[in-house]
Formats: structure tokens, C-alpha cells, sequence
């Protein structure tokens, strides 16, 4: 069984080409400028909240055994410290729609044999067979390594396009178990030292690096533009080296999300970081850009 | 592939043009009764009328051709044509000839050619001049290995040769010429069954009257070539300009030739086949172009093979081919502030016996013209050829609305079709629409070969399944060999009949528990029951389909009979029958369900929350249904939370058309084959009733079907006995709305997904905005479905943001819908802010003040170039209604992520 948390039905940011991108559910960084704070837990996403379509009908409280939801003047309170996930308060609501987060209530986590999961998207990967593919990312996908490599396995098996996005600061295990059956990697590389995990030896990365580069087609670094963490030379410095040190020669730059703070609003997680200073300038996303471009790096724009 | 050219600067200067005068009030263009005064005089004198009276006195198939005489002299007379400009050549056109304004939305003006008393019958059935449907094409190959002089000739000597009969006939048999008018009041009374002789008379003489027709309609289209020629030699002499003279005395040779002989050149067989489409719309049979690309290849390719400079060959042939589909485009209105004139639609009722009922603002752009390209060959062969790509260069270059253009693919496509096309649709952004003949092909073969007993009939099945063709929405039809009708029926009212025993939801509660449109029957309580009480209301509204068209087809000869379209239509000419009268030899009769995804999506939640789960009480969702879902009592809380849930569950939490799930592959398959299976068993009961002779039956048969065709109200003879032995109507199945979800929708109680009185879905496609698991799973949702049963079509209307799509993504939607089984489908690209300001300067123009008025006015006109699919057809966005606008708007789909969204 695979968790995952959504499904990107058509993508062109995620890999070559047209790519259906499965977003898997758990995350052991925990990056301060995560805009899916909801992957985190290994297990399943918190219970959404989306204030704006909620009618205060008191459905929900009248559903959930464990008392999660209450309402007082005129203002929906949710504990989820009680909430089991058992979904009863989204069956419940007139408002929120089963296995989606376009409604007031929501658990998009879902677990599905490996084989369900890929027969719900083939007909989509047939489509884009022949300019595109599936891309895992997360959340880390390859905290669910055995369950990835047999999805990897199908693809390959019907000839489509591979691609993982990975932080590779995971055990070389992990990357041992699927490098047979990787097309492209998406080196989600990044200064982890804001992050939970506090991962600092950037050897573990580059040898990481190492273990699936030379049985795919092309890896692509990513490197994470957060105004005031990640815009300072030493990062640059740092991340440019283990492109050095591993062959890399493309990056791309990803400035921080404007929606970053969405989804610590609808899991009740707090943000730890504030969205509008985050936002790189323009002249910190050129900076970068320079920076890469002097040291020979092929920034995609 | 070869790489597309662009147009040439004439090419583009005619198009603007055609523009610029499509944004101008063009009501003053049309036709009125007064502008054919003179020419009728004119036609009189020749024909020796000294009144009406004597005129009305001709059969109407005669009078239907001499009007045909009037409207295209008046169309070349030059005081007419100052207000109608029918007579003109604009400077740089290549293809000359202009035809009159009508369209399928606006209407059609022709000279009155039914008596007073014929018309006062009529209205009994809605049946006026203008009843006439179109929707079909002519054999141009026919045409085009003839030329309309010999045809004409042909014409002229069976006429002879039948007057000569006639008069052996009156000689061997004086006494019955005697009593001839009396025993023509008998054999009506007998419905004809016992007069050999009063038969072979009508015969004799009706096929005179059709050859007569025909050479006098003939004749009227080579008297408007003449006319043509006439004019070009004139306008050669005005101009200066050397290249210019040689072009128009070029034209006038061209004009003059094909007046007298058939064409020989690549040029001569396009103005050939303008001319006659010209001809055809003139005489009000809005109909298609057939497939062009094989009519007109054998004259490019003699051509081309000889070309010294067969690049520079190719090139000009393109030219030409553009000029061909301005010309074709030149009725368009791009503004919509003038309709109201041009409104030229009475009751006519084309298909039953219903008034004119069509979304008219959808269809003021539609002509019921398309130009269809690849496929097979009648030997099955694949058909792609050098022309089958100039015409896709052409649409890519001068992307007009119409004439629309589909093309055959299927598994044989070659990979440089396959990427031509995607390169149009991606540079059009909506053109062509693709048709599969995965799917089509089996699905017409299938409904010919029953009829076949015989390995020749077998293998003529086969080959006019491989050449068929679409009309000028995307109903199949065989390519110049059939008569096409057709009937829509609601499958949402099957559904209201199965759940509310025969009546249809109504929002009116003096109906009680509905409008009662068929017989009553138990209250259903399990989803078996459900199915079985659905598909006896099927049957009840197929039956009701299937003889409305043998019954109304023997309305056709008297009110809008066809001699210049059964001219070259099927084997009008070898039989000396009018298309009215049996003549094609094949009848296509389709039956189309409409709403057919929105009953799928109404199946699949009344299945899983009322029938399986029992979330819910049949009569409390009725009830909702028929209140929208929002309570008549605003104190009644906790019904509307209870209505709010049933909606959302509805809505969202269940299996939709579009999704390929089990339940939803499940359902299609009950509809799509109880459908098929119904049309079978409605096709032998109709036979029985109307088609054979009795004189083989037992008495009590021929009581009972004589009892039978009087229930049906019918008395007349076999069909038969009428026209001809072979005859009967081959009933094809299918699924669609065209144009008329948004009126379709009218009436009709919220369902899953839409509201009470919104639009149905388009066609054979999801429901806007439910396309939740990518297009690769919608068309995986066809692949579920008997689409090779779908033999009178069904189309999947598709709209996907163009933001980050390259034409080899529209390959990669092309190539999935062929290998899925699709049977046809429509594919737009664009940008949903784009559409969201057209509509709302399309509102501010119509609802607006003065100042929000002019600033539409202004800015509108920049978006004349953008066209979508609205449901049978192509239109400018900008030129349909708001309810059209929005419903599109809310189709966009599967957004492809892009650094830009």
C-alpha cells in the first residue's frame, strides 16, 4: 500500500516533458518553507480545514464521536489532538466531497495497493508516453522506497518515462532499491540546517548522488530561493559545490511559493516563517542566477 | 511532414476583408420577395407562364427547380446585387461566385414556389419551404467526372426519352386515359395497392417530371456560370492592372468552360465544385463538401505530376484552396448587434412535425458545411494523399469558423498526418475535429451489412462504410450515396419516466407528480427495477422516434423535393427518383439520444445513494430535484442541509461520466447498448407496419398491420410499393446534443452536476469542470463503452487551457483518443481569462450603458479570430449568445501546470 496525498494530473514543472506527478505522504525534513506541512507526518495529512466553505450546518459536530469540531459563536473549533481520521464529519458535511481538498473538510491522504494506484493513472501516462511520464515527489517519496520501486517497476515495464524527486540526504539503501528503474531525478537539494532533521553532511548527499548517476538519463538539481535563508552566497557556494562534486549541470531555481502559508492554515500546523519576507526579489533571483551561470551551471528559467 | 507555407498576401487581404465586412450590419445583404420580381417575369416568359396560376399548376418538383431558375438569375442581376452583392468578384479573388446570406441560425430566403392551399395543408405538419434539411453532401466525384452539362444532357434525354413513353403508353392503353383523373381520386382511396396501371402511369410520368427538374435546375446553374463568365471578362477590361486582367479572363475561361464541359484542371474542379455548392445553398440545401481531398486529387495530382515547378504548383494550389474557404465563409456576422434583422426563420420543421426549435444565436455562423479529409478508401485503403495536406495547410493559415473540417484518422494514420493535424489544431487552436474510424467504420459497416443478403451487397456495404462521410454538423452519412434523417430524443426523460412511473419532473405542482409523457407504471424501489422500467420507456420514445420518420418522409416529395441535390446524390439519376421519392437507393435514418452523459451521471448517483446505500428517499431527492435543491421554506433548516448533502453527493461524491470507473463503465453500457438493442427492435416493428406489401401476407396480417399503420396514422400504400423495393430507412444509433444543450436544459429539473433549467453537457463529453483524473481517463471511459456501436456518431467536446501546450501535446490527446476507441471529438485550445473578457464585453454590449457599449464595440472585434466548438459546429466566441459563452467557459479542463500558472 502507498500513501500519497495528491495526485498532479498534468504537469510541465516536474520533470521532462508532460508528467502525472504522485505527491507521497511523509517528510523526515520538515523545511521551514515546506508549502505541504500537510505530507510531513508519515502516516496521513491532518484534517483540512477550509474555512470559507463551511455553512456552520453543525453536521460535522454531530457526526464525530470524539468531539473535534465545535461551534460558538458563529465560528467552526476544530481539536484535532481528539480526531482519529476516521472521515466522519466529511461524509457528514453538505460541503466537502470525498478524496478531495476542494471542500470544507478534507483527508487527502490516501493509502492504495501499489497496482490500483497505477491502473487509476495509466490511461493518463499512456497519454504522454511519448513526451512525458510519472514523476514521484512528496512529501520525501522515497521514504516509501519498496512501494515506489514497484510502481517504478510497472512504468518501466510498459515503457514510460521515470522521475523521482528526492532531498538524497536519505540512506544509500534507499537509493540502491530503485536506481534500476529511474529515468530522471529531481535533486531536491537544499541547506537542511532550518530543517528539523538538522542533516549537515552534504558527503552523504554527493555519494547519494553518486549511487543512481550513472544508471539514469539526467539528473536536475533544484535549488529552493527563500529571501533571507537561502539567498546568501554561502548556501549558493555550498550547493553549487555538490553539483560540482556530482556532475550536475542543470539547475533550476525555485522561489518560495506565494501560497506557501495555504496549507499551515488548513492543517492548524504553524508557520514558522513569514510568506511575504520570504519571497526572494528579483535581484536576489538574478544573483542566483549569476552565480550558477559563473560557475558553468545551466540555470532552466 | 511537409512544413506548412503561409498565405499569400491576396489570401490574407480577402480574409480581412471578409472580416471587416463581418463586423458590419448586414441585414440590407439578404433577399426579399421583391428583389425576385424581375427574374421571375423573366423565367415566366421563357417558360410560357402568362400567370401564377398556370405556374402552380406544375408539379411541385418543377416549380421547386423554375425557383431554383428564379433565385439564381436574381442573385446575378446587377440592380439586385447593388444591395446584395451577389454579383460581384472582389478584387483578387480567385474562386468567384457569392452566395446569398442564410444560415442555419438566420434562415433562408427563396422564391415561393408552393400554392396557397399547399401551404395552408402544410401547416398542419409545420412543413414550408424552408423545411428542407440539408445535412447531408453531394457525389462529387460524380460531379466532377461529369460536369453539370452532361448531366444536364442526361437529364435532358430521359426527359425525352420518358415523354415518348408516356405517349406508347397513352397509345396502348386509350381506355384508361380516359377515366385517368378518376381513377386517380380511386386509387388514392385504395391506397394504390390494385392499380398496375394508374402505377406505371405515375411512374412514367413522375420520372419525366424529375428529369425535367432536373435539366431545368441544371440549366439555371449554367445560365449563373455564364453570368460569371460574363462578369470576369467585364471586370478584366476595368482593370489596369496586367496580372489582374490575365486572372479574371482566366476566371471567365474557367466560367465559360465549365458551362459547357467538365473540368479538367486542378482550378476548373474547385470552381466546379464552388459553383455547385453555391447552387445548393442558393436552393436552400445547406449541406457539406464532402471529402475533397479525394474528389479533387486525381485533377492535382495530372497537374502536379507535369508541373515544372512543383513546389511553385503546390504552393498556388494552396492559394487557391484558401480562396475556396473564403468564399465558402462569406456569410459571416461577427457582430452580433444586428441579428434581430436578419432573422429570416419561420416554422419550418426540416426533421418530425415540431416548428423550428434551435438555438438560433448558436447557429448564425453555421452553414452546414464541412470539408472532410484522410481515411479509408472505399477499398479500404488508406486515403491520405498530398491534397488531404494542402487543405490542412489552408485551415492552418486562414482558420475561418467554417467551412468546420474534420479528418479521418485510426490505427492506419500515418505518423505525417498525425503530426499535420496537430500542428492545425495546435495553430487554429480548434481545428479539425478528429473521427475515428476505429470506431466509426465497424459502427456504420455493422447497420449496412444487416440489410445485405448477398456477398455483392456485403461488399458494397463494406465499401460505402470505408468512404463514409459527415454532414455539416458530424452526423455519418455515406459520401454522395444516402438520404439523411434523423430524430433526437431526451434520455433524461427516459430516466424521469423510469423513476417517476411515465411522467417527467415538473416544476409545476398542478402537474401533480409530473408531466405525463408516456403510460404509467409501478413506483421502482431497487436499481433492477430501475433498469428494466428505463429501458420500456426507451422503447416507448424509440418507437415513437422511428415512426415519426417513416411518416414524415412521405411528406418531403410534396413540400420540399431536390432536383438539383438528386442530381448527383446517390441513384437519383439511375432511378429517375427524387431524394424525396426513394431515388438515393440508401436511407439513413439516425436515432440520437441527447444528454446522454448527464443521464449516465444521474444513473450512477441515484444508483449508489438511493438504490444501494438508501442514503435516501427516492421521493424526498424528486422533490429536491424539483426544487433545485433549495427548500420552498427558509425555516426549513434541516431539509436544506439534508438537500444540501443529496446535491453534494451528487455533485462530487460519486462515480462521473468521464472518470472511468466500474460504475460509471457499467452504466454507459446499459444505455449505449440498451440503446443499440432498442433501435434494432423499433427498426423491425416500424418494418412491419410500413414497409412491406401485404399481398404475401395472411388476412390476419394484413388486417392487423392495415389496423396497425391507421393506429400510427398512416393509410397509405407499402413504402414499399411507393418508393421503390429496395427501399427502407437504415436506422444508425448515437449520442449528442449539437448546439441545443443550453435549450435542452430548459425545463428540465436539477440532475447531478447542473441546475434546474441549465444547460445539458455538451454532446458525448464530461460535465464541465468534473474532469477531475485527467483526459487520459475520459478517453479510457470510451474505451469502455460500445462506441463501434455508435454508427450515427457521438462526439466528446474537449477544451484544455492552451497555456504550456505545444502541438506535439495535441498529438499525444489525438493519439490516445484513436487508440481508446473514441468515436469522435473536438479539441479547443485557449486561455480562460481571454474567454472570461469576451464574455463580459459581450455582456456590456447587450446589457451595458452607452460608454460600456462603445468600449465592447471597440475591443470586441479583436477577438474575431477566436473559435470554438459549440456543440454541432465551430463559431466565433464573440458572435454566440451568453449562455453558450459561459457554458464554455466552464468546460476548460486538465490546466497543464506551467511555470506561468
Amino acid at each position: 500500500m502507498i500513501r500519497l496525498f495528491n495526485i498532479g494530473w498534468h504537469t510541465k514543472v516536474d520533470g521532462p516533458g508532460n508528467r502525472v506527478v504522485l505527491y507521497l505522504q511523509g517528510c523526515h525534513l520538515r523545511c521551514p518553507w515546506c508549502h505541504s506541512p500537510h505530507s510531513w507526518d508519515m502516516k496521513s495529512s491532518p484534517l483540512l480545514f477550509l474555512e470559507k466553505k463551511c455553512t456552520l450546518c453543525g453536521q460535522c459536530v454531530k457526526a464525530c464521536p470524539q468531539g473535534v469540531h465545535r461551534i460558538e459563536n458563529r465560528k467552526h473549533f476544530i481539536d484535532r489532538s481528539k480526531c482519529t481520521k476516521c472521515g466522519k464529519c466529511i461524509t457528514a458535511c453538505p460541503n466537502s466531497i470525498a478524496n478531495s481538498m476542494d471542500g470544507a473538510l478534507s483527508l487527502p491522504t490516501t493509502e492504495i495497493p501499489v497496482e490500483e494506484l497505477y491502473s487509476k493513472i495509466k490511461p493518463q501516462l499512456d497519454m504522454f508516453k511519448r513526451n512525458g511520464g510519472i514523476t514521484l515527489s512528496g512529501g520525501e517519496a522515497l521514504l516509501q522506497k519498496e512501494d515506489v520501486r514497484e510502481l517504478l517497476l510497472l512504468c518501466k515495464r510498459d515503457g514510460i518515462s521515470t522521475c523521482v524527486e528526492s532531498s538524497f540526504t536519505l540512506p544509500p539503501q534507499a537509493y540502491e532499491s530503485v536506481k534500476d528503474c529511474v529515468d530522471f531525478w529531481l535533486a531536491g537539494l537544499r541547506d537542511t540546517s532550518f530543517g528539523l532533521a538538522n542533516f549537515r553532511n552534504d558527503e552523504t548527499i554527493i555519494r547519494n548522488i553518486r549511487i543512481v548517476a550513472g544508471h539514469c538519463q539526467k539528473i536536475y538539481a533544484r535549488y529552493p530561493l527563500i529571501a533571507s535563508r537561502t539567498t546568501e552566497d554561502t548556501h549558493l557556494k555550498r550547493f553549487a559545490s555538490i553539483m560540482e562534486a556530482t556532475g550536475i549541470t542543470e539547475v533550476e531555481i525555485m522561489r518560495c511559493n506565494p501560497n506557501m502559508e495555504l496549507f499551515y492554515t488548513l492543517s492548524g500546523i504553524p508557520c514558522k516563517l513569514e510568506q511575504a519576507s520570504s519571497i526572494p526579489t528579483d535581484r536576489q533571483f538574478q544573483k542566483a542566477c549569476d552565480f550558477f551561470e559563473s560557475r558553468h551551471i545551466t540555470v532552466k528559467k | 511532414m511537409t512544413e506548412f507555407i503561409p498565405s499569400t498576401n491576396r489570401v490574407k487581404k480577402l480574409l480581412d476583408n471578409l472580416k471587416e465586412r463581418a463586423l458590419t450590419n448586414r441585414s440590407d445583404e439578404w433577399f426579399c420577395e421583391e428583389d425576385f420580381k424581375k427574374s421571375k417575369e423573366k423565367v415566366f416568359e421563357d417558360y410560357g407562364f402568362t400567370n401564377d396560376k398556370e405556374y402552380f399548376k406544375r408539379p411541385v418538383i418543377e416549380r421547386k427547380a423554375i425557383a431554383i431558375d428564379i433565385m439564381l438569375r436574381s442573385m446575378t442581376d446587377p440592380e439586385v446585387s447593388k444591395r446584395t452583392h451577389t454579383y460581384e468578384i472582389e478584387d483578387g479573388e480567385l474562386i468567384v461566385g457569392v452566395m446569398p446570406m442564410a444560415s442555419n441560425g438566420l434562415g433562408k430566403v427563396f422564391p415561393n414556389y408552393l400554392s396557397e392551399e399547399e401551404k395552408r395543408a402544410a401547416s398542419y405538419t409545420n412543413k414550408t419551404e424552408l423545411a428542407i434539411l440539408g445535412h447531408n453532401t453531394v457525389n462529387y466525384e460524380k460531379l466532377l467526372s461529369k460536369g453539370i452539362w452532361e448531366i444536364r444532357e442526361e437529364a435532358r434525354e430521359k426527359t425525352e426519352q420518358y415523354e415518348k413513353e408516356i405517349d406508347s403508353f397513352k397509345k396502348e392503353n386509350p381506355d384508361f386515359y380516359k377515366n385517368i383523373d378518376r381513377m386517380e381520386t380511386i386509387s388514392i382511396m385504395q391506397n394504390s395497392e390494385n392499380t398496375p396501371m394508374l402505377t406505371r402511369h405515375n411512374e412514367l410520368v413522375s420520372k419525366r417530371e424529375f428529369y425535367n427538374s432536373v435539366k431545368i435546375s441544371c440549366d439555371a446553374v449554367i445560365n449563373y456560370m455564364d453570368n460569371f463568365a460574363k462578369l470576369a471578362e467585364y471586370e478584366s477590361k476595368r482593370t489596369d492592372i496586367k496580372i489582374r486582367q490575365n486572372e479574371l479572363k482566366k476566371i471567365a475561361a474557367i466560367c465559360n468552360k465549365l458551362s459547357i464541359d467538365k473540368p479538367t484542371t486542378f482550378y476548373e474542379a474547385l470552381q466546379c465544385v464552388y459553383f455547385f455548392h453555391l447552387a445548393m445553398h442558393a436552393s436552400m440545401n445547406l449541406i457539406s463538401l464532402g471529402r475533397l481531398d479525394q474528389s479533387l486529387y486525381s485533377f492535382y495530382k495530372e497537374e502536379f505530376d507535369k508541373a515544372p515547378n512543383k513546389q511553385a504548383f503546390r504552393a498556388k494550389a494552396t492559394e487557391l484552396f484558401e480562396c475556396f474557404i473564403i468564399k465558402c465563409a462569406g456569410r459571416l456576422n461577427l457582430t452580433t448587434e444586428f441579428l434581430v434583422e436578419q432573422d429570416h426563420m419561420d416554422n419550418n420543421a426540416a426533421l418530425g412535425v415540431h416548428p423550428y426549435y434551435l438555438d438560433q444565436r448558436a447557429g448564425v455562423n453555421n452553414f452546414l458545411q464541412n470539408i472532410i479529409i484522410g481515411g479509408l478508401t472505399p477499398d479500404g485503403n488508406d486515403a491520405e494523399n498530398d491534397m488531404t495536406h494542402i487543405i490542412l495547410n489552408a485551415y492552418a493559415n486562414v482558420n475561418l469558423s467554417t467551412p468546420g473540417i474534420y479528418v479521418r484518422m485510426g490505427d492506419y494514420s500515418s505518423a505525417d498526418l498525425r503530426e499535420s493535424v496537430a500542428k492545425c489544431l495546435h495553430q487554429t487552436k480548434n481545428l479539425p475535429g478528429i473521427l475515428n474510424d476505429n470506431a466509426l467504420v465497424p459502427a456504420i459497416h455493422e447497420v449496412l451489412d444487416k440489410y445485405e443478403t448477398t456477398d455483392e451487397g456485403r461488399k458494397k456495404a463494406e465499401k460505402l462504410a470505408n468512404d463514409y462521410c459527415v454532414d455539416g454538423c458530424w452526423e455519418p452519412i455515406l459520401n454522395g450515396e444516402c438520404d439523411w434523417t434523423f430524430q433526437m430524443i431526451s434520455c433524461l426523460n427516459m430516466f424521469q419516466c423510469a423513476i417517476n412511473q411515465g411522467a417527467v419532473l415538473d416544476t409545476n405542482d398542478g402537474m401533480l407528480r409530473g408531466s405525463k409523457v408516456s403510460f404509467r407504471s409501478p413506483q421502482v424501489h431497487t436499481y433492477k427495477e430501475f433498469k428494466e422500467s428505463f429501458k420500456k420507456y426507451m422503447q416507448f420514445f424509440i418507437d415513437q422516434a422511428v415512426f415519426t420518420m417513416y411518416d414524415c418522409y412521405t411528406m418531403d416529395e410534396f413540400v420540399t423535393p431536390s432536383p438539383l441535390f438528386s442530381a448527383v446524390l446517390g441513384q437519383c439519376m439511375e432511378r429517375g427518383r427524387d431524394k424525396s421519392w426513394g431515388g438515393t437507393g440508401m436511407n439513413i435514418a439516425g436515432v440520437i439520444l441527447t444528454g446522454v452523459p448527464d443521464t449516465i451521471n444521474i444513473i450512477a448517483a441515484f444508483k449508489k445513494f438511493v438504490f444501494e446505500k438508501q442514503m435516501y428517499d427516492i421521493e424526498e431527492v424528486k422533490t429536491a430535484m424539483v426544487h433545485n435543491f433549495k427548500v420552498p421554506l427558509e425555516a426549513d433548516f434541516q431539509r436544506q442541509v439534508l438537500w444540501n448533502q443529496i446535491k453534494n453527493n451528487f455533485d462530487y461524491n460519486c462515480a462521473k461520466f468521464g472518470d472511468a470507473s466500474d460504475e460509471i463503465k457499467e452504466i454507459g453500457n446499459f444505455v449505449l447498448n440498451s440503446l443499440v438493442e432498442i433501435v434494432d427492435k423499433s427498426k423491425e416493428f416500424s418494418e412491419k407496419v410500413f414497409l412491406n406489401s401485404l399481398k404475401d401476407e395472411s388476412p390476419e396480417n394484413v388486417n392487423l398491420i392495415r389496423r396497425l399503420r391507421q393506429i400510427a396514422g398512416y393509410s397509405g400504400s407499402c413504402f414499399k410499393r411507393k418508393f421503390g423495393n429496395d427501399f427502407c430507412l437504415r436506422f444508425t444509433a448515437g449520442c449528442g446534443t449539437f448546439e441545443g444543450y443550453p435549450q435542452q436544459g430548459l425545463g428540465v429539473v436539477a440532475t447531478a452536476n447542473r441546475g434546474l433549467n441549465d444547460p445539458l453537457i455538451a454532446n458525448f463529453s464530461p460535465a464541465p469542470g468534473s474532469i477531475k483524473n485527467g483526459i487520459g481517463n475520459v478517453f479510457k471511459t470510451l474505451s469502455q463503452l460500445p462506441m463501434n456501436k455508435m454508427s450515427a456518431g457521438a462526439i466528446t467536446d474537449l477544451c484544455i487551457n492552451e497555456s504550456g501546450v505545444d502541438y506535439t501535446d495535441v498529438q499525444s490527446i489525438i493519439d490516445a483518443f484513436i487508440s481508446n476507441n473514441g468515436c469522435m471529438m473536438t479539441l479547443a485550445l485557449g486561455d480562460i481569462k481571454v474567454f472570461q473578457r469576451m464574455y463580459d464585453l459581450s455582456k456590456d454590449l447587450l446589457y451595458g450603458n452607452e460608454t460600456q457599449k462603445a468600449i465592447a464595440r471597440d475591443e470586441l472585434p479583436k477577438y474575431r479570430d477566436i473559435v470554438v466548438r459549440v456543440g454541432g459546429w465551430q463559431a466565433p466566441f464573440i458572435s454566440m449568445n451568453l449562455d453558450q459563452q459561459a457554458n464554455y467557459i466552464a468546460r476548460f479542463v486538465s490546466t497543464p501546470c506551467t511555470k506561468e500558472n
